[in-house]
């Protein structure tokens, strides 16, 4: 499984698929605080992506894949002053 | 609210058709006269009027049909292109769709499912032209129109990075890309379907909808919109997303070459010129020189652009002189040239002063009004004729049943004094309901250009009198046959281009089609210098045919023999159109324009042409009749068939083979009883006098023996329904003052049953 949940971090490793998206949002739902690490993440499933553009975590990491980067920092960018705190 | 919303749509609807008429209108004169700047003008600002319109309705592939026939335009407009008759073409096919499209958005409510198939289709052939043109398209200053639209609604931050992608020179190819709710359930992910798109420069992601998290969100319902720029070849991405074809929307785009700074390429140029210049080393003791005449170039050119003042130009040349450095105007100038953030979002209205007064000239006191209203008034008024028309009865009434003369002679002049106010009610109501004959002409125009172009015989089409007059109704229901008219003149009345020279005539043909007024009623006709029409082969056919006999064909004089091709049955199968010119459908034409309560005539001439004459009332709405009395009732027969009235005696009539016939000015006139065709009890003893009126019918001059003639009347003729439909011998009923009803005859039909 690409997302592995520890707590109340989820990591999404490699590419998220399809079915992802909902365990992401069940997590996202039942967690206090939940904070997603995008950064070994290659690849989002559209799904995916919907569910962070709607509940926009707070992200521990923002993909080191320049091109999924490009694509994700205007849209969550603004969780920008989580990220620190996470970190 | 909602009443506000329909009324704005049926203006729209009105206006839309309006520019579309008109638009077309320009083009077809466009094409005769291309250098027509003030043609041009209005043919685009019609175009964009409708732009502007269409955007307030959810008709997306209709404003992007008339978006890209105005791209095309504007670069007409500004002497890039020249209007030729292939586009020319395709911007009537443009107009033609989004005629049915209006069409399609008044009964529907929204566009065909094609539409947005339809509307590529038609935008690609538009955009070949302009893409085409030797010329670079012209530097827009609001940016590229397509764009515009296509941006809607981004975040400042994407519209600036597509801004940048646009920019880069070269063609590109947008992509607007709104995956269907359900897509995931077809395994489709179309962020990877992006991702992956070949050439792709820029890519922007956001929600169709508000994403709101919670218990109600449903990951799985698509509610993104990717729209991506690429600089990868139409068909690349063509191929790439052919899987999703039905969801994307692609378009190609040449952008501006480079992003200037000033809409005027004349103005750049010389900005180019004088960086050049300044760039260029000179002699030490010519720089002050040089400073002081580039500053004076920068400070005529920049304020007119609009791109700096003349204070700014002399403190740079100051600023130049005392280092001793062209530095400073360097920078100016480079200011000025440099890429000028383009205001994107730019609504297209506010960017061209021409859509300004776009709505101005309609203000002149001209009112549009529902024709459901006129044609109430127009009721109203007629009404009015009939409760007046009961006077004269009352009248006599108190005359003969209450035996006061003057009392009467009271309600003679009374009558009198309603008679001049009704009858000016319905000359005024009429007056509104006058449309120029030139609204259905003008539509001609395009048909006859097609048509010339279709059978390869070139024309002249002269159209005359489109300023006359007549009846809304009549001049609607004059649009099919003048149709068929134009196309048999075009079709088989005109010969082939070398026909025409071997017979000493002029290569190009001519058909002309004319309007003028007649007493009270309009004549109209179409007039080709063809062939003719082949009278021997009309006698043949009719022959043929069974119409005639051949001595009746025979003894016929021409005229006669003319009027067989305005037969039903003379023209069904193959004709003989082909061969002698004329008879497609005419009695088709014939009883359509009878209906409109017309005439139609023909007039033909061996080598000279044929005229077809249509003649028709300036209103239709009320009709003058003639009363006649049949076996105790009355019957009405339309006034402009009456050609006299006459008491025959017994002795007068020849009775040969057939029926009874007359001899009026040495013609000889068949008599028909008009109880016998009517079915009516015969005639108990025959008169020593008949009543005959002479009436003058498709075939020819008939008598009608009645039993006793009324006075002429004008009424409102109502449809008959229910059983009575479908009684062709009845053309209507009418109301008379009395309170009686009058059968109103077709005497056309009425000559058709045996008699």
């Amino acid at each position: 499984m690409p997302l592995v949940i520890d707590g109340s971090l989820a990591r999404i490793e490699g590419a998220a698929r399809v079915d992802e998206a909902e365990t992401l949002v069940s997590f996202l739902e039942t967690t206090a605080d939940p904070v997603v690490d995008l950064g070994p993440t290659n690849h989002l499933h559209t799904a995916v992506l919907q569910v962070l553009m709607a509940y926009r975590p707070a992200l521990a990491t923002l993909p080191e894949d320049p091109v999924l980067l490009a694509l994700l920092r205007p849209l969550l960018g603004e969780a920008g002053p989580e990220l620190n705190r996470a970190a | 609210m909602s009443e506000g919303g329909s009324s704005l749509k049926e203006q729209f609807l009105i206006e839309g058709r309006d520019l579309v008429e008109s638009a077309g209108e320009c083009l077809l004169r466009l094409e005769k006269e291309p250098d027509d700047s003030a043609l041009v003008a209005s043919l685009f600002r019609a175009v964009h009027t409708l732009k502007g319109n269409s955007g307030l309705f959810p008709v997306p592939p209709l404003t992007r049909v008339v978006h890209a026939a105005e791209d095309v335009l504007d670069e007409v407009r500004a002497g890039n292109l020249t209007l030729d008759s292939e586009m020319a073409d395709v911007l009537l096919d443009a107009l033609d769709q989004v005629s049915a499209w209006l069409d399609a958005f008044d009964r529907l409510d929204h566009l065909p499912d094609e539409a947005d198939e339809v509307a590529s289709g038609l935008a690609a052939r538009l955009a070949v032209f302009r893409f085409d043109a030797d010329a670079p398209p012209e530097p827009g200053d609001s940016g590229p129109d397509l764009a515009a639209d296509w941006l809607d609604g981004l975040p400042a931050g994407d519209l600036a990075a597509a801004e940048t992608a646009l920019r880069t020179g070269g063609p590109v190819v947008l992509i607007d890309y709104t995956p269907d709710s359900g897509c995931f359930f077809r395994g489709e992910d179309p962020l990877r379907f992006m991702l992956t798109l070949p050439g792709r420069v820029w890519l922007a992601v956001t929600a169709t909808q508000p994403l709101l998290p919670g218990p109600d969100f449903d990951p799985y319902q698509a509610a993104l919109r990717f729209r991506a720029i690429s600089t990868a070849s139409l068909s690349e991405v063509q191929t790439h997303l052919a899987y999703v074809a039905a969801q994307v929307a692609i378009g190609a785009q040449t952008p501006p070459p480079a992003a200037p700074s000033t809409a005027d390429p004349v103005l750049r140029a010389l900005l180019e010129a004088t960086a050049e210049a300044l760039a260029c080393p000179g002699p030490a003791e010519a720089f002050a020189g040089r400073m002081a005449s580039t500053a004076t170039v920068l400070s005529a050119l920049l304020p007119q652009a609009g791109l700096g003042a003349e204070a700014a130009v002399m403190a740079a040349r100051d600023q130049a002189l005392a280092a001793g450095q062209a530095t400073a105007l360097q920078d100016l100038l480079a200011a000025a040239l440099a890429p000028k953030p383009a205001p994107v979002a730019a609504s297209p209205a506010a960017a061209d002063p021409a859509a300004a007064p776009k709505a101005a000239p309609r203000r002149q006191g001209v009112l549009k009004v529902d024709q459901a209203r006129i044609d109430m008034l127009m009721k109203l008024a007629g009404e009015l004729i009939v409760a007046k028309n009961g006077l004269p009865f009352l009248a006599n009434r108190a005359e003969e049943v209450f035996g006061s003369r003057a009392m009467a002679r009271e309600i003679r002049a009374q009558f009198d004094v309603f008679n001049r106010i009704v009858d000016e009610l319905q000359t005024a109501v009429m007056q509104v309901r006058m449309v120029p004959l030139g609204s259905v002409f003008d539509r001609f125009r395009r048909l006859v250009r097609d048509l010339s172009r279709q059978v390869d015989k070139p024309l002249v089409f002269v159209v005359e009198g489109e300023e006359t007059e007549a009846d809304k109704n009549i001049v609607e229901d004059l649009g099919e046959p003048l149709i068929h008219l134009i196309r048999n003149a075009v079709d088989h009345g005109l010969e082939t281009p070398a026909e025409r020279r071997a017979a000493g005539k002029p290569a190009e043909g001519q058909v002309r089609l004319s309007a003028r007024l007649a007493e009270d009623k309009v004549v109209i006709e179409v007039a080709d210098d063809g062939r003719g029409v082949d009278v021997a082969r009309v006698r043949a056919k009719a022959v043929e045919r069974g119409l005639i006999s051949a001595d009746e064909a025979a003894q016929m004089p021409d005229e006669a023999a003319l009027r067989l091709i305005l037969r039903a049955g003379f023209s069904t199968a193959e004709t003989i159109s082909n061969l002698s010119g004329r008879g497609v459908g005419m009695d088709v034409v014939a009883t359509m324009v009878e209906r409109s309560g017309g005439t139609l005539s023909l007039r033909s001439q061996p080598g000279r042409g044929t005229t077809v004459t249509i003649t028709l009332p300036l209103s239709m709405t009320v009709r003058r009749l003639m009363m006649v009395e049949l076996d105790g009732s009355q019957y009405g027969v339309p006034l402009e068939m009456v050609l006299e009235t006459a008491r025959i005696p017994q002795d007068q009539l020849h009775r040969h083979l057939g029926p009874p016939q007359i001899v009026r000015r040495d013609r000889l006139i068949p008599l028909c009883d008009l109880r016998r065709p009517l079915r009516l009890a015969p005639r108990p003893q025959e008169p020593a006098e008949l009543s005959v009126l002479i009436v003058a019918t498709a075939q020819g001059e008939v008598g009608l023996i009645v039993d006793a003639f009324r006075s002429g009347t004008e009424v409102i003729p109502q449809p008959l329904d229910g059983p009575l439909a479908g009684l062709a011998c009845l053309s209507g009923a009418a109301l008379l003052g009395d309170g009686s009803i009058l059968m109103i005859l077709d005497l056309e039909e009425v000559l058709k049953c045996p008699w």
